[in-house]
């Protein structure tokens, strides 16, 4: 089935070379359509809202030649997760996220500002290491050497931004071409995020790395959070509430990786399940969560880049904040209650630790989502949503509402 | 799916008033009062009748499980009430609120259904989950409330109501997850569960969740705060049914796993400290709207007292207090509200003779604060049972009547004395308040309270909650 | 039953009607109308109805039941407060012509009417406590009925001693009221709920029988015991008493010389049989007792030396309140020895509610035509009304007899009745400083009241216009008047008529009164001025009350407020914590520099951490 991918790559990588007689946009769109097709047609519901995304950003930009760079990198992450769900060698996944960065880069840098070119570039740079550090982590501990699992987690905290990796994040969200930024949340990230997941399973888990990688994933949530307390511009927030997503997603993998199953499985909506299996939905969630609202939230910016008050006015993208914020019955909510019930099904004095964290990091980012949703919400041009917004929005509410039959689903 | 739909009317009804609102906010609040009414009606049924409604299957995880019996039939009807009759005195209030600010009313009027609606689903929600997102639907619908239209610094009030509330939430949250993972889904005293055993984690985390939601001692300090800054229909709601909310989550919830006797004890003292706290506290306040929550601080040291005590008569007198102090405040701040419309000011020192300018507000104001002292309205009657309940739980232990008593007496303290500063002493203004709906609902709601203790209907009330709880398998 | 329940809720009804006109003789008249229907109604009672019990639920899971109770206390009672509530009423629809206030007034008469009777006839202590918080209520709305607070409507002058003010307005002195009695009640629902989840009954024909309450301490009773002391204003919590006399006459009349102040003292009597069952009673008798006799005294020199006629009228009736519970100590302490004796002596104590009232209520009345006509509330700035105000001078003088009393007026014979009973219980319990307490008491009344009629309608400034009272206003305080001389020669005849020592002490007393203030117009001494000077400041309690304790509560609650709500509570959450977060903030972004190295060392001081955390951890 990866052939499928395989031919959508090279169908556009000679589409590419044809750049100047073809119109950017209606190859995006076209793409997005054949994704749509594919997800379909291998039973990926992520797939899916992955497509549609990349239809929605197709639709409302004219990006030229860069349509190719968003048709790439759509294509890189709904084959991370094929790979994920498809059960196919991993290693198909680090060549998505390869693809992935190649093509983000692109599109960050699209407006060609010189804020733009700065911001890509310290994408590329961060989330090269950190490819070059997964894949050697990957290869070592594939051969059994767990020290290959440390670098891995190493390479995975630069690729999504923990900190104290995280200073490219603030640089790239805020300086790059929003619609670059949007990618990246919807693509690149939750490209790397089901990697993570792929060697997840595939390669066993090491206490010691499980630690060091909860430690330092807690520590970059609160760092997010009381840094993004005094963000003053849009494009600022929005990359510290990535941090500190990134960082949720992280730690849910970590925990199962330090403690492994805990004595009594947990349940869920009545259901039995794994300790790993749950991380792994906390996971998907975080990276639709972050990925769909940013989607959004980016998209619906014409300006060359996000370091700014947004001109105009955005109803949506209310509801996109309020889903990054983790309110019920908004998507948001979910991974956070999953996280925190992930948490409780371990020994009670971790489990409160983990909990109070949580739940004080949580409150801790009200104020600056608050200050987002104002800037958004009350910014003085004309109200701007388009269909990114819009589409972005609804499945936040829709998915949100659905939930329990959602993981019904899934799992 | 009554039950369900009773508290989903008002939420889809306030995209109605939210239309209406743009072209008038009387009709906004017309239509926002009657929203209420099913839920009005369906809970007095329980309530006065003594009859249970059920709804879902209560097996496995239910999201549609809902239960009204009299004791959280109770608070949902003071729900219903208070939010009825602030619905119907909020259009004069608000009208003069946008023309303050240059912005319309439609916002308040389509937050209002959803704040009330998810309030009314906490108490009436069976499923932990479903409560915990009620309270959050609420909870950000209040929000928007002092977002737009609050008084001072506006912006950093809301923040301050949306960290402390989501911290307490978030909290409780935890402690149904602890229980969720040991197979309760439900509250227990809805799904009439014995006691569950010690477990002090999620007793901790459910009661300080809603410790802060009550803003009793040492967590109260954003009351104050939000209820002098939130436009006043807002505080007339706040105040009387918005933080008796974390009562109803100790009663019926942590008081499950709550791990000793010794622990009763400590949270019975934290009580009275708190009561006693409110009571001083309000004393000193010259802004009245801060008054009014420090004494609301107090009335929730009463309330956790009743669920405390750990006895069906002092449940009986926590569901009886959210009634009377409901009730009792929804009037003194929809006072203060009408002081602010009319006589432009907070402040106490400038008041004084009010009497004179509308006899009326002055005697509903003095029916508020007997509820609130426990005069012959329906305090009287839950003032009486928490008395009953504090005697059958320290029996011969005289010493500890004195600081009850001492409780009563600084409430009556600040009662009074604010009664005398506000509406007696000579007259500093020549003309009189205006009669409009807002006149209507405050002098309505005061002789609701009054007409509640009379017999018929205070029989109803506390004898049915009595037998429920009593039946309740919490005490054997 | 349903008779009964008429009787008590008639003024109830009238008052509600009364809201809905603004006429104010409409609502003056329908009260009245509703007090005498009620009058009516009780005498009916009175005579025709069958003693016993009668009652209908109310609050099961607390035993609260709407119940009445007809015994040969209540049934006296009620005609008695019954046909005083409906004189007054009479009197004041003249009284309060022309208020600013009438409806406020007039509502809270009617509502004052019906709580007292609940009280009378109540069996269920919680309905009792229902009328009994009714009182209060209604005390206090017409104590400050005058809320406008001007001059002529205060107690006391504008002076300070010791830097507390000496003069109260109408809302201070309804605030000092309720309060006062807040204190009391509080307690007092504390004892009742105690009693009810001892014997599981707060039904007073049901306790009678009740062996649970052997099991009740003594300490439920002093809690009990503080309703009613603060109710009667019994030392020391006589003093909102006093300031009471702001309010209109006409309520001090009924209120606090006729009805609402005796109803302490009416439970004091109708409980004594119940708790006589219970260990350690005696204690609980002798507080009682002792209380009573305490106050009589300490009132006694109020009166003396107060300079408002009401004052001297409100002194008057807290010295006879606490002779009422002294006698029902007493009775009770006697009780406790010979058991066959109790419930004549509770008759006896009881008798003087019936004396005291009706003497009361007229000199109430009467003077309040005195202050209306003459225009000022002093004594000493008018004089010689005699002249003037001939029935108001006749009826007065008479009633002043039976009060301080007089044989053969009725306020002797129950006053000497009542105080046979503590003479007896200090016999018995070798109470030796009983008696020449009594004796002191019983020379000085006279004096008093002496020295009120002396200095009003004998001696001093003449004035220049002052009729007499309207027809509305004297036709009732006379009848009372005269009713004290024909219900004298009644109990004389009918119940007895006491002849003890105690009769010297009296005419000793009425004869230096005489000679001080009817043949000589007044006395002042020097010598005597430091005593005199202690008395007319009430014994200096009001610095305590409004000076001390306000202002330590005062003091207490800034504290508390400086220290923990804004300096604890407010300045942690809402000050240290969030600078905190800001400067923590702002030091995070500052690492954001944009210098793309920097980063990379950030990156690898990461690694190098994280090295170190896989070792250590």
């Amino acid at each position: 089935m990866i052939d499928l991918f395989a031919y959508l790559v090279l169908a556009l990588s000679v589409a590419a070379v044809a750049t100047g007689r073809l119109e950017g946009r209606y190859v995006a769109v076209a793409t997005s359509v054949v994704l749509l097709a594919i997800s379909a047609y291998l039973g990926l519901p992520i797939g899916v809202v992955i497509a549609v995304a990349a239809l929605a950003l197709s639709l409302d930009w004219r990006m030229g030649s860069f349509s190719f760079a968003l048709a790439f990198s759509a294509s890189a992450a709904v084959l991370a997760a094929y790979v994920y769900y498809g059960g196919a060698p991993p290693v198909y996944g680090l060549v998505a996220l390869a693809l992935a960065t190649a093509a983000v880069y692109g599109l960050l840098a699209m407006e060609r500002t010189r804020e733009n070119v700065e911001g890509a570039m310290k994408y590329l740079v961060f989330s090269g290491v950190g490819k070059v550090l997964i894949v050697l982590g990957y290869a070592l501990a594939a051969h059994g050497w767990v020290q290959g699992l440390y670098l891995a987690v190493l390479g995975f905290m630069f690729e999504l931004g923990i900190a104290p990796f995280h200073a490219w994040v603030v640089d790239a969200y805020a300086l790059g071409s929003p619609r670059g930024a949007a990618a990246l949340a919807a693509f690149s990230k939750v490209t790397a995020l089901f990697v993570l997941l792929t060697l997840f399973r595939s390669l066993p888990g090491d206490g010691a790395v499980g630690l060091v990688a909860l430690v330092v994933a807690l520590a970059s949530m609160l760092v997010a959070n009381v840094a993004g307390l005094t963000a003053k511009t849009l494009g600022r927030v929005m990359a510290w509430s990535s941090i500190a997503h990134m960082s949720y997603a992280l730690a849910a993998v970590a925990l199962v990786w330090w403690l492994g199953e805990p004595a009594a499985a947990p349940q869920l909506f009545g259901m039995r399940i794994s300790a790993a299996d749950l991380a792994a939905l906390v996971v998907v969630l975080e990276a639709l969560t972050s990925g769909l609202a940013k989607a959004g939230v980016f998209g619906y910016l014409s300006t060359a880049f996000s370091d700014l008050l947004p001109p105009r006015r955005s109803v949506l993208n209310v509801l996109n904040i309020l889903s990054l914020l983790g309110l019920p019955p908004l998507l948001g909510f979910w991974p956070k209650l999953f996280l925190i019930l992930l948490a409780l099904s371990y020994p009670a004095s971790i489990a409160a630790f983990l909990v109070l964290w949580i739940v004080m990091n949580s409150a801790m980012a009200t104020p600056y989502y608050l200050r987002a949703l104002r800037m958004v919400a009350e910014a003085p041009g004309p109200v701007a949503d388009n269909v990114t917004s819009s589409y972005t929005a609804f499945v936040s509410t829709a998915l949100g509402l659905v939930m329990p039959l959602v993981t019904h689903v899934l799992l | 799916m009554i039950i369900l739909f009773s508290v989903l009317i008002p939420m889809a009804l306030s995209l109605v008033a939210y239309t209406a609102a743009k072209r008038s906010p009387y009709l906004a609040g017309y239509i926002s009062a009657v929203a209420l009414l099913p839920l009005l009606v369906i809970s007095a049924y329980s309530v006065f009748g003594g009859v249970e409604f059920r709804e879902g299957a209560f097996q496995g995880f239910d999201v549609t499980a809902f239960r009204i019996t009299p004791f959280n039939g109770v608070f949902a009807f003071t729900v219903a009430l208070v939010g009825i009759f602030v619905a119907l005195y909020s259009p004069p209030y608000m009208e003069h609120r946008s023309h303050e600010l240059g912005r319309d009313t439609s916002i308040f009027y389509l937050t209002y259904g959803f704040f009330l609606g998810g309030l009314a689903g906490a108490f009436v929600a069976a499923n932990l989950i479903m409560v915990y997102v009620f309270i959050e639907i609420a909870l950000i619908a209040s929000l928007f409330q002092v977002l737009y239209y609050g008084y001072g610094d506006r912006v950093k009030i809301t923040i301050m109501y949306l960290v402390w509330s989501h911290v307490g939430a978030l909290l409780a949250l935890a402690g149904f997850l602890l229980l969720y993972l040991r197979g309760v889904y439900y509250v227990p005293l809805l799904a009439d569960l014995r006691y569950l055993g010690a477990d002090q984690t999620a007793f901790l985390l459910i009661l300080v969740g809603s410790l802060i939601k009550m803003a009793t001692l040492g967590v109260h300090m954003w009351l104050p705060y939000v209820h002098a800054e939130a436009p006043t229909p807002l505080s007339a709601l706040l105040s009387p049914v918005l933080v008796g909310i974390g009562g109803y989550l100790i009663a019926a919830v942590a008081m499950y796993v709550v791990p000793s006797a010794e622990w009763v004890r400590w949270l019975v003292y934290y009580a009275i400290a708190t009561a006693v706290y409110g009571g001083l506290m309000a004393f000193l306040q010259k802004d009245i709207k801060r008054l009014f929550a420090y004494s609301t601080v107090s009335q929730m040291g009463y309330l956790l007292l009743g669920v405390a005590l750990f006895n069906p008569h002092g449940y009986t007198a926590a569901a009886l207090f959210y009634l009377s102090h409901g009730l009792g405040k929804a009037v003194l701040f929809m006072t203060a509200g009408y002081f602010i419309m009319y006589l432009h000011t907070r402040d106490i020192g400038k008041m004084g003779g009010l009497y004179g300018w509308r006899p009326e507000l002055a005697g509903a104001a003095v029916v508020g604060f007997l509820n609130l002292a426990g005069i012959l309205t329906v305090g009287m009657v839950a003032e009486i049972v928490l008395t009953v309940a504090y005697a059958k739980y320290f029996t011969q232990d005289y010493i500890y009547y004195i600081p009850y008593a001492v409780v009563l007496l600084i409430t009556g303290i600040y009662a009074f004395n604010t009664i005398r500063v506000v509406f007696f002493g000579p007259h500093k203004r020549e003309d009189r308040g205006p009669v409009d709906i807002a006149l209507v609902s405050i002098v309505v709601v005061a002789f609701l309270s009054v007409l509640l203790f009379l017999p018929p209907f205070s029989s109803a009330l506390a004898d049915n909650i009595y037998k429920t709880i009593v039946a309740a398998g919490l005490w054997k | 039953m349903e008779v009964v329940l008429l009787t008590i809720f008639a003024p109830l009804v009238a008052s509600v009607i009364s809201l809905f006109s603004g006429a104010e003789k409409f609502k003056a008249w329908s009260v009245t109308l509703g007090t005498f229907v009620s009058a009516l109604l009780a005498t009916y009672v009175y005579t025709s109805l069958q003693p016993g019990v009668y009652s209908v639920g109310w609050i099961g899971s607390i035993g609260a039941e709407i119940g009445v109770r007809l015994d040969h206390f209540s049934l006296p009672m009620g005609v008695l407060v019954a046909w005083l509530i409906a004189a007054i009423s009479l009197y004041s629809v003249k009284y309060m012509e022309g208020d600013y206030r009438p409806g406020w007034y007039w509502f809270f008469f009617g509502f004052f009417a019906t709580s007292m009777l609940i009280i009378v006839y109540a069996d269920n202590l919680w309905f009792l406590l229902a009328g009994w918080e009714g009182v209060g209520l209604a005390s206090w709305a017409l104590i400050g009925h005058w809320y406008r607070d001007e001059y002529d409507k205060w107690v006391g002058r504008e002076e300070k001693v010791f830097g507390v003010p000496y003069w109260w307005a109408p809302s201070k002195a309804g605030l000092r009221a309720i309060l006062t009695v807040r204190f009391g009640d509080a307690f007092f629902l504390v004892a009742i709920a105690l009693i009810y989840v001892v014997a599981n009954t707060v039904s007073l024909t049901g306790l009678e029988k009740a062996e649970a309450l052997k099991a009740l301490g003594v300490v439920p009773l002093i809690f009990f015991a503080l309703g009613p002391f603060t109710k009667s204003a019994q030392f020391p919590f006589h003093e909102w008493l006093l300031t009471a006399m702001t309010g209109p006459t006409s309520v001090s009349a009924l209120i606090h010389a006729a009805t609402m102040v005796k109803a302490g003292v009416y439970v004091l009597i109708i409980t004594t049989p119940i708790f006589l069952h219970v260990p350690g009673a005696g204690l609980y008798f002798w507080l009682v007792a002792v209380v009573g006799v305490a106050t009589a005294l300490a009132a006694t020199i109020i009166a003396l030396t107060s300079m408002e006629f009401k004052l001297v009228l409100a002194g008057s009736t807290a010295a006879n309140l606490g002779i009422i519970a002294a006698a029902a100590g007493a009775a009770g302490l006697v009780g406790l020895y010979e058991h066959e004796l109790l419930q004549g002596l509770l008759f006896f104590a009881f008798l003087h509610i019936v004396g005291h009232a009706v003497s009361k209520a007229s000199l109430f009345m009467g003077f309040g035509a005195v202050i209306h006509e003459a225009g000022t509330r002093f004594i000493g700035e008018v004089g010689r009304l005699w002249r003037h105000m001939k029935i108001t001078a006749v009826a007065m003088v008479l009633s002043m007899l039976s009060l301080v009393g007089i044989p053969p007026f009725v306020g002797y014979i129950t006053k000497d009745l009542a105080l046979e009973n503590v003479f007896e219980a200090g016999h018995v319990y070798h109470m030796d400083w009983l008696a020449p307490a009594l004796y002191l008491l019983l020379f000085i009344t006279p004096i008093y009241g002496q020295r009120l009629i002396g200095l009003t309608f004998v001696h001093g400034r003449e004035p220049e216009e002052v009729h007499e009272a309207p027809l509305l206003m004297w036709l009732p305080y006379t009848a009372l008047a005269v009713a004290t001389l024909v219900l004298g020669g009644y109990f004389a005849v009918f119940v007895k008529f006491p002849l003890t020592e105690a009769l010297i002490a009296v005419l000793l007393g009425f004869l230096t009164g005489l000679v001080l203030y009817i043949w000589l117009p007044g006395v002042r001494s020097e010598t005597l001025r430091p005593l005199w000077e202690v008395a007319y400041r009430r014994f200096y309690l009001p610095i305590l009350y409004d000076g001390v304790f306000p202002l330590l509560y005062l003091w207490f609650s800034r504290f508390i407020y400086v220290v923990f709500d804004r300096g604890l509570f407010d300045g942690l959450y809402h000050h240290v914590i969030p600078g905190v977060f800001e400067t923590l903030s702002n030091w995070a972004r500052r690492l954001i520099t944009g210098n793309i190295s920097l980063y990379v060392l950030y990156g690898v001081v990461g690694i190098l951490v994280t090295l170190l955390l896989l070792v250590v951890l």
